[in-house]
C-alpha cells in the first residue's frame, strides 16, 4: 500500500478534495501506523499554533543602546588601525621606491634582490637550526628519550581527559539549562 | 512596510541612531522570539538578537525597501542562529529527560497544556530543539510568524521545494517524537503496574 501519499496528506497541510478526504479517513481506520502519525501530528500542530511568542527582556533596549556605543567605538578603532596599517605599508613601499630613485648606485631591482636574499638566508638558517636539534636528539641516550616521551605522552593523555571532561560538563550544563 | 518604518530607515541611513533604536524597539520581540526558539536559552537569544540588530545597523544601506523590513531582520536572525548552532553543535535531545511531556488532544486547557502554552513551555521547546537548525528555522518561521513557503525560501536562501521537504521532514520528526514518547509512557505505566498485578 502507498503510505507515502497519505503521509503527505497528513503532514503537508495540503488542501485535499472531498474524495481524497474520504480516502484518507478510510485509510486511517485500517492503518494503525498512519493513524498514529495523524494523531501525533495533530497534537504537535495544535501546540505549535497555540505557542506564544517569547518577549524580549525589559532591559533589551538599554543593552542595545549601550552595546551600540561600544560597537561603534570598536568599529571606529578597527577602521583607524586598518587605515594606519595600510598607510604604514604604503609609506614603507614609498620610502624604498624613493631610496631606489634618489640614492645613486641603488635601484629597485637591487633592493628586491637584497630582500629576497634576506628571506632565503633566514630560511636556510632555520633549516640548519632544525638539523642541529635533530642531531642533538640523536645523541641523547635512549633511556632519557623514553623518559621524555613518557612524560610528554602522560601530559598529552591528561590534557585530553581534562578537555573531554570539561566538554562533557559544559554539554551536561547546557542540557540542564535547556 | 509602513510609512513610519520607511521614515525611520531613511533617518537611520542619514546617521540618526535614535531612529534605528526605534526600529529595534518595534521589532525586538519578533527577533528575540526567533532567536529564543532557535537557540533554546534566554542569554544566548538576547546576544543573538543584539547581534542581529547590529548586523542590520551595519548593513542598512544594502536593505532593499521593496522587501518587508521584518522579513529582512528575521532573515538575518535566522542565518545568524543557524551559524551559531553549527558552530556549537548543540544537537542533544533525549525524550527521557522530559518525563512530563504530554500534549493534550482536546481544546480544553489542562495543567499540561497550560505549561505548553505558557512562557515556560519546556516540552514544546525541547521538541523544537531536537530538529536540526535549518529545519527548526523553517518550522519557527512557519508556525510563529505565519510565513509562506515562498517567504521562508527567500529568508533562508533555499528553494521552495527544499523548504517543503524540510518542513515535511520536521513534521514527521516531531510527530514520531510524540509517538515514541507515548509508547514509552505506556510501557513505563505497565512496568509500574506489574507489581500490583
Amino acid at each position: 500500500m502507498n503510505h507515502q501519499l497519505y503521509e503527505t496528506w497528513i503532514l503537508d497541510e495540503h488542501p485535499v478534495t472531498d474524495s481524497e478526504k474520504f480516502e484518507l479517513e478510510t485509510h486511517l481506520k485500517e492503518c494503525p501506523s498512519c493513524s498514529r502519525l495523524a494523531e501525533s501530528w495533530g497534537k504537535v500542530n495544535r501546540s505549535l499554533k497555540s505557542a506564544p511568542q517569547a518577549a524580549a527582556p525589559a532591559y533589551f533596549m538599554r543593552n542595545w543602546k549601550a552595546n551600540l556605543e561600544i560597537r561603534k567605538y570598536e568599529l571606529e578603532r578597527r577602521r583607524k588601525r586598518n587605515l594606519g596599517l595600510i598607510l604604514g605599508i604604503a609609506c614603507t613601499i614609498l620610502v624604498f621606491v624613493l631610496i631606489a630613485v634618489a640614492v645613486p648606485g641603488i635601484s629597485l631591482i637591487s633592493i628586491s634582490v637584497a630582500l629576497l636574499t634576506a628571506v632565503v638566508n633566514l630560511l636556510s638558517n632555520l633549516a640548519e637550526l632544525w638539523a642541529l636539534i635533530t642531531r642533538s636528539i640523536a645523541r641523547v641516550p635512549s633511556g632519557t628519550l623514553i623518559g621524555i616521551s613518557v612524560v610528554l605522552g602522560s601530559w598529552f593523555v591528561f590534557a585530553s581527559i581534562a578537555w573531554g571532561v570539561s566538554i562533557y560538563k559544559l554539554l551536561t550544563r547546557r542540557e540542564q539549562v535547556a | 512596510m509602513n510609512n513610519l518604518d520607511q521614515e525611520l530607515i531613511t533617518k537611520a541611513l542619514h546617521g540618526d541612531d535614535d531612529a534605528f533604536s526605534m526600529l529595534v524597539e518595534t521589532y525586538q520581540n519578533p527577533v528575540y522570539n526567533l532567536c529564543y526558539r532557535m537557540l533554546g536559552e534566554n542569554t544566548a537569544a538576547e546576544d543573538a538578537a543584539q547581534e542581529t540588530f547590529w548586523r542590520a545597523y551595519q548593513n542598512l544601506k544594502f536593505y532593499d525597501p521593496q522587501r518587508s523590513f521584518a522579513t529582512w531582520l528575521l532573515s538575518i536572525a535566522a542565518h545568524h542562529c543557524i551559524d551559531l548552532q553549527r558552530k556549537r553543535r548543540l544537537q542533544i535531545f533525549e525524550m527521557d529527560e522530559y518525563p512530563d511531556f504530554d500534549i493534550q488532544d482536546t481544546g480544553t486547557p489542562s495543567p499540561e497544556s497550560a505549561v505548553i502554552t505558557g512562557d515556560d513551555n519546556r516540552e514544546l521547546h525541547a521538541l523544537i530543539q531536537s530538529l536540526n537548525p535549518p529545519d527548526r528555522a523553517a518550522v519557527i518561521l512557519k508556525y510563529w510568524y505565519g510565513c509562506s513557503e515562498e517567504e521562508i525560501s527567500e529568508m533562508l536562501s533555499l528553494t521552495v521545494s527544499a523548504v517543503k521537504s524540510r518542513l515535511h521532514r520536521a513534521r514527521r520528526q516531531l510527530a514520531d517524537a510524540i509517538t515514541t514518547h507515548k509508547e514509552e509512557q505506556v510501557k513505563g505505566g505497565l512496568r509500574h503496574e506489574s507489581p500490583a498485578l
